[in-house]
């Protein structure tokens, strides 16, 4: 042998020698840490959610019974390689994560409560039903799905759902990406014929997967850094923190026990402390509670409320608010103010802070205020309470502000100025859209409609999803804009022989679920909702069929 | 299959066990040569199959075309019968490069026109079309060799399977370096052996385009991918760390993938060609386009652009040819306005290059100091417009490439969403590190000497780079970006 060649495999052995020490040391490090269960949670936890879904999706294989995805796009290329076979009138579902989640629930177990399964059940039969729902489904992912699906099924209907807010998503997943440009093919499932289509043609290229499975199962058991690498990134990161702020006792949340949840009205993002511990019941102006902050790395911390809409639109308005600070510095682009969102009577926004910046450093309780007249009506305002690449802590308390009408001062319309209220009714998202923005909507619509019109199938239709709405509120709070667009919407369908169905309002308020409590989403969902309503809306779409 | 797959490597270990082992028991050399090429043809056509079975008949038709066309090309004596079987290459090879990847952009184009024009709505014409993995690459490559030969830069090949081989080489097959054939070919009559190859080498490119795909690339696609997916929610200084990320993207991923076609091929005893020479230290667009996707520009160059009469006659009839071959060369990146508007964008910046040395810097000469301002501020003015043209090339629309743009260069301030500027500072380090890392490279490479030959030393990296890669790698393999030419 040539001595480059015996040198070249005493370097493989060097490096093989020096991996297998990197990874022992990280192994055996790893799991000296003392929150080794936690990590090991959070790696598992996520290694099983996509397990489930992809154990899930092998378990529908083998019962042959494939109509759907579970790995919501990670593996749709498995998915129609294998979708069932029917020879009964094909229905097929398209649309984002109201049609495949169920709220608080994990979809593999709640699988059959899913709308298109009730749906199936309750048209006794008649269909053979197929959701290719995927979670976050932007336009141009429906429309590939739709179309390949279509290719491979044949189905005699195709029903596409939208909102306003899946209809401005663009991106284009990578799973629907590796689909777009395959043949798929959809046989009888004969056993013969399932290993023939296995290997889809004369020689087994499948294989491939097989190996792939194999050698990937092989490496996860016997490399730790492969198979625990979620919680051991999630270590290491934790471990470079630690380092680099070795005595920030503010991080240690453990040893604080919240007396109470959360603030009404308030949420805090990008910050150490989440909404429990940042309502602070031991440092206050007025009350027993205030607004905190902390910031180690400078983070674009805030607190901040929700748009607070003027019954009677103004130009001017008050200011105030107190804020007090520990060590605090800001960097050169960074903010330490009081800052407010602003949107005048025609759409267009500005941002205030002016007279509202708070001094850095040490101090107790500072006093911000100052009277501004803008050159429009204002319709809505959104305070900011802004700790913006700054490091320290702050506290922030009585924050409000007083549209001045006519001369005369109202009265505060900043909710829990002092931060004194705790939240008792859950919060809700809401979506709120610019002009441009409902333009586009409408025609991301509409191209989901100029395709289902073109679409081979007998029977097209389009679904207006339902979403969370009270008397007084709703996800999509702009009543008007939403009922031009449906109008529009239902126009265009019946121009383009694409049927509508109208199932915005059909459901209450309690059929709609709620994030995780004490999270920053600690609000209610708007859009996903629980296993009676997925069955009301099944009955509903079966009512509206042709 | 990905080359930063796990069944990619088990493929390669097969194919090398067989090539060097198994075919190296074969005593005669010219039947040992025959049995190679035999069989990592074979190997070829497997690993593009895997991708679909189905476009192998494409292949195995365009390149009988060729073969016999170059055979007879080069035969005949008359002039007009080498133009037709030239013609008939030229069709065959383009027809199905046009049918295949631009059949919807025009008729999406026609669509467009006639729903402007037309009081009913206009047309929609659409045809179902799926794009062949690869199709641009080998294209162009077996195009090279009639075109070649026609010009009589080279005989044709008498080896069918040498030719096929030389088309559907499966480390550079689905995206390039685009190969030429007077350069690969005479490499497949050589009769390399084991002792030959420098595996140091194919190592050393091999690992290093694995952490430049894996662990840069994909790690900061999340970034861009971030911006471009919404870009009306972003400030300008995110949108400036969105587009740099993607700059580092691309350029990771695809020089990444190079490098690692580059290293495979050469554990077979292969050369081929180096397809990027640090493209963001160029000081000037023209600097760029000799450094960037190399095998691409010298191709336009020496097959379009020279053809079409490249630097002679008339100073206006250059910039033509020069913009003609640019915008050809945007689109075939893309069936897509966009990737025409980024040649175009190029092309301009290329004549205003041209102009700019021949009419004003000429006329200057500058002291020391004053030309590494100069330098610097060239280089700087480069990077923007590369970056800034970058944004045309990833953007999901022409609007979305538009508001992205005004971003950028029209200070819009945002609160409610950032990309973390820490990353501009991570992105800035890449750069320099971009610069300073393949000097470090090529030097080494040339000084054995050098602390960093030292083979233990590469053994360590090896080891640490394979340990970083598992560790820190995403989960999702996202394919190599210019896998959908």
């Amino acid at each position: 042998m040539k001595k480059a060649h015996k040198l070249f495999l005493i370097q493989i052995s060097v490096a093989v020698v020096l991996f297998v020490v990197l990874a022992s040391l990280t192994k055996t490090f790893f799991y000296k840490d003392e929150n080794i269960k936690g990590y090991l949670a959070i790696n598992d936890g996520v290694k099983e959610m996509a397990g489930t879904s992809s154990d899930f999706l092998d378990t529908l294989i083998v019962r042959n019974d494939v109509t759907f995805d579970p790995t919501s796009g990670k593996e749709l290329e498995r998915v129609f390689k294998h979708l069932k076979y029917s020879n009964k009138e094909k229905f097929l579902f398209v649309g984002s994560s109201q049609l495949r989640v169920i709220q608080g629930e994990n979809t593999s177990v709640s699988y059959e409560s899913l709308v298109t399964k009730k749906f199936e059940k309750f048209s006794n039969g008649r269909f053979q039903v197929y959701n290719l729902s995927l979670g976050g489904m932007s336009n141009p992912e429906k429309l590939i799905v739709s179309k390949k699906a279509s290719e491979v099924l044949k189905p005699e209907n195709v029903l596409i759902s939208v909102t306003p807010w899946d209809c401005l998503l663009d991106k284009i997943r990578l799973g629907v990406t590796t689909i777009e440009n395959q043949k798929f093919t959809n046989r009888p499932n004969l056993v013969e014929d399932l290993e023939y289509a296995e290997n889809d043609l004369l020689f087994p290229l499948n294989v491939n997967q097989k190996i792939t499975e194999r050698i990937e199962n092989t490496i996860d058991k016997s490399l730790t850094i492969y198979s625990k690498r979620t919680g051991i990134k999630q270590w290491l990161n934790d471990e470079f923190e630690k380092a680099i702020n070795p005595t920030n006792d503010s991080l240690d949340n453990t040893n604080e026990v919240p007396t109470s949840s959360i603030a009404d009205y308030w949420l805090t993002l990008h910050q150490d402390l989440d909404n429990r511990f940042g309502w602070d019941n031991k440092v206050y102006k007025t009350g027993k509670r205030s607004l905190k902050i902390v910031n180690a790395e400078g983070k674009r911390a805030r607190w901040l409320g929700t748009p607070i809409s003027l019954e009677i639109p103004t130009e001017t308005f008050e200011f105030e608010g107190w804020s007090k600070s520990d060590s605090v510095t800001v960097s050169k682009t960074g903010l330490y103010a009081i800052d407010y969102q602003i949107t005048f009577i025609d759409d267009t926004k500005q941002w205030y802070l002016d007279n509202l910046i708070f001094e850095n450093g040490t101090h107790d309780w500072e006093q911000v205020k100052t009277t501004v007249t803008f050159d429009k009506k204002v319709k809505t305002i959104k305070p900011v309470l802004m700790f913006f690449e700054g490091k320290g802590t702050v506290w922030f308390d009585d924050i409000k502000a007083f549209p001045i009408i006519d001369g005369i001062k109202s009265e505060n319309i900043i909710p829990n100025p002092s931060a004194e209220i705790e939240l008792t009714e859950r919060q809700d998202t809401s979506y709120t859209y610019s002009e441009e923005e409902w333009v586009k909507i409408r025609e991301n619509i509409f191209s989901v409609i100029d395709y289902l019109s073109s679409n081979q199938a007998e029977n097209k239709y389009l679904l207006l999803t339902p979403f969370w709405h009270t008397d007084k509120k709703s996800a999509y709070p702009q009543k008007a804009e939403y009922e031009n667009l449906v109008n529009a919407v239902k126009q265009y369908c019946e121009q383009k022989n694409v049927k509508c169905i109208d199932a915005s309002y059909i459901l209450n308020e309690d059929d709609f679920g709620i994030y995780a409590a004490g999270s920053v989403r600690d609000k209610i969902d708007v859009l996903h909702f629980g296993v009676r309503a997925h069955e009301e809306l099944a009955k509903f779409i079966i009512e509206k069929l042709n | 299959m990905i080359f930063s797959t796990t069944i990619f490597l088990f493929f390669v270990v097969i194919i090398f066990s067989v090539y060097w082992g198994l075919l190296g028991l074969v005593k005669d050399e010219s039947k040992r040569l025959k049995a190679r090429i035999l069989f990592l043809l074979l190997a070829s056509y497997y690993f593009y199959m895997s991708w679909n079975p189905t476009f192998i008949v494409l292949i195995l038709f365009s390149t009988l075309v060729d073969f016999y066309a170059g055979k007879e090309i080069h035969a005949t004596k008359s002039q007009r019968k080498k133009r037709f079987l030239l013609i008939i290459s030229l069709v065959v090879n383009l027809g199905f490069l046009a049918y295949f990847k631009y059949t919807n952009f025009f008729l999406d184009s026609i669509n467009q026109i006639s729903g402007i024009v037309s009081e009913n709505g206009g047309t929609n014409f659409f045809l179902d079309i799926v794009l062949p993995v690869g199709i641009s690459f080998y294209t162009f490559q077996s195009l090279c060799y009639t075109i070649d030969i026609f010009y009589g830069k080279m005989k044709p090949s008498k080896n069918i399977f040498e030719f096929s081989l030389y088309i559907s080489f499966f480390p550079q097959l689905v995206a390039g370096p685009i190969v030429r054939a007077r350069d690969f070919i005479p490499q497949l009559k050589k009769n390399t052996f084991f002792t030959d190859i420098n595996f140091q080498l194919a190592a050393n490119y091999f690992i290093m385009g694995l952490v430049k795909k894996v662990l840069i690339a994909d790690n900061i696609a999340p970034i861009s991918d971030a911006l471009f997916s919404d870009p009306s929610q972003y400030g300008t200084l995110s949108t400036w760390v969105g587009v740099m990320a993607y700059s580092i993207q691309i350029y990771c991923d695809f020089s990444g993938y190079s490098d690692m076609a580059i290293g495979v091929a050469a554990l077979f005893g292969f050369k081929l060609m180096e397809n990027f020479n640090m493209p963001y230290t160029a000081s000037n667009v023209t600097d760029f386009w000799r450094k960037w996707h190399i095998s691409l520009s010298t191709w336009l160059r020496d097959y379009l652009f020279i053809p079409l009469g490249g630097s002679r006659g008339k100073e206006q009839t250059y910039y033509r040819n020069l913009m003609i071959t640019m915008l050809l060369g945007g689109l075939w990146h893309g069936a897509s306005w966009n990737f025409v508007v980024w040649g175009g964008l190029h092309g301009l910046a290329l004549i205003a290059h041209k102009l700019y040395k021949t009419h004003v810097s000429a006329k200057f000469q500058f002291g020391n100091l004053a030309s590494s301002v100069y330098r610097l501020a060239s280089w700087a003015v480069t990077m923007v417009f590369v970056s800034a043209t970058w944004v045309f090339f990833r953007a999901q629309t022409f609007s979305d490439s538009w508001s992205i743009i005004k971003n950028m260069f029209l200070f819009k301030k945002s609160i409610d969403y950032q990309i973390p500027i820490e990353f501009l500072l991570l992105l800035l380090i890449m750069v320099i590190a971009h610069y300073f890392g393949v000097r470090f490279f090529n030097k080494i490479e040339q000084n054995k000497n050098h602390v960093f030959s030292n083979p233990y030393i590469q053994a360590a990296i090896w080891g640490l780079a394979m340990f970083i890669v598992l560790l820190f790698g995403q989960d999702d393999n996202q394919a190599f970006i210019y896998f959908q030419f």
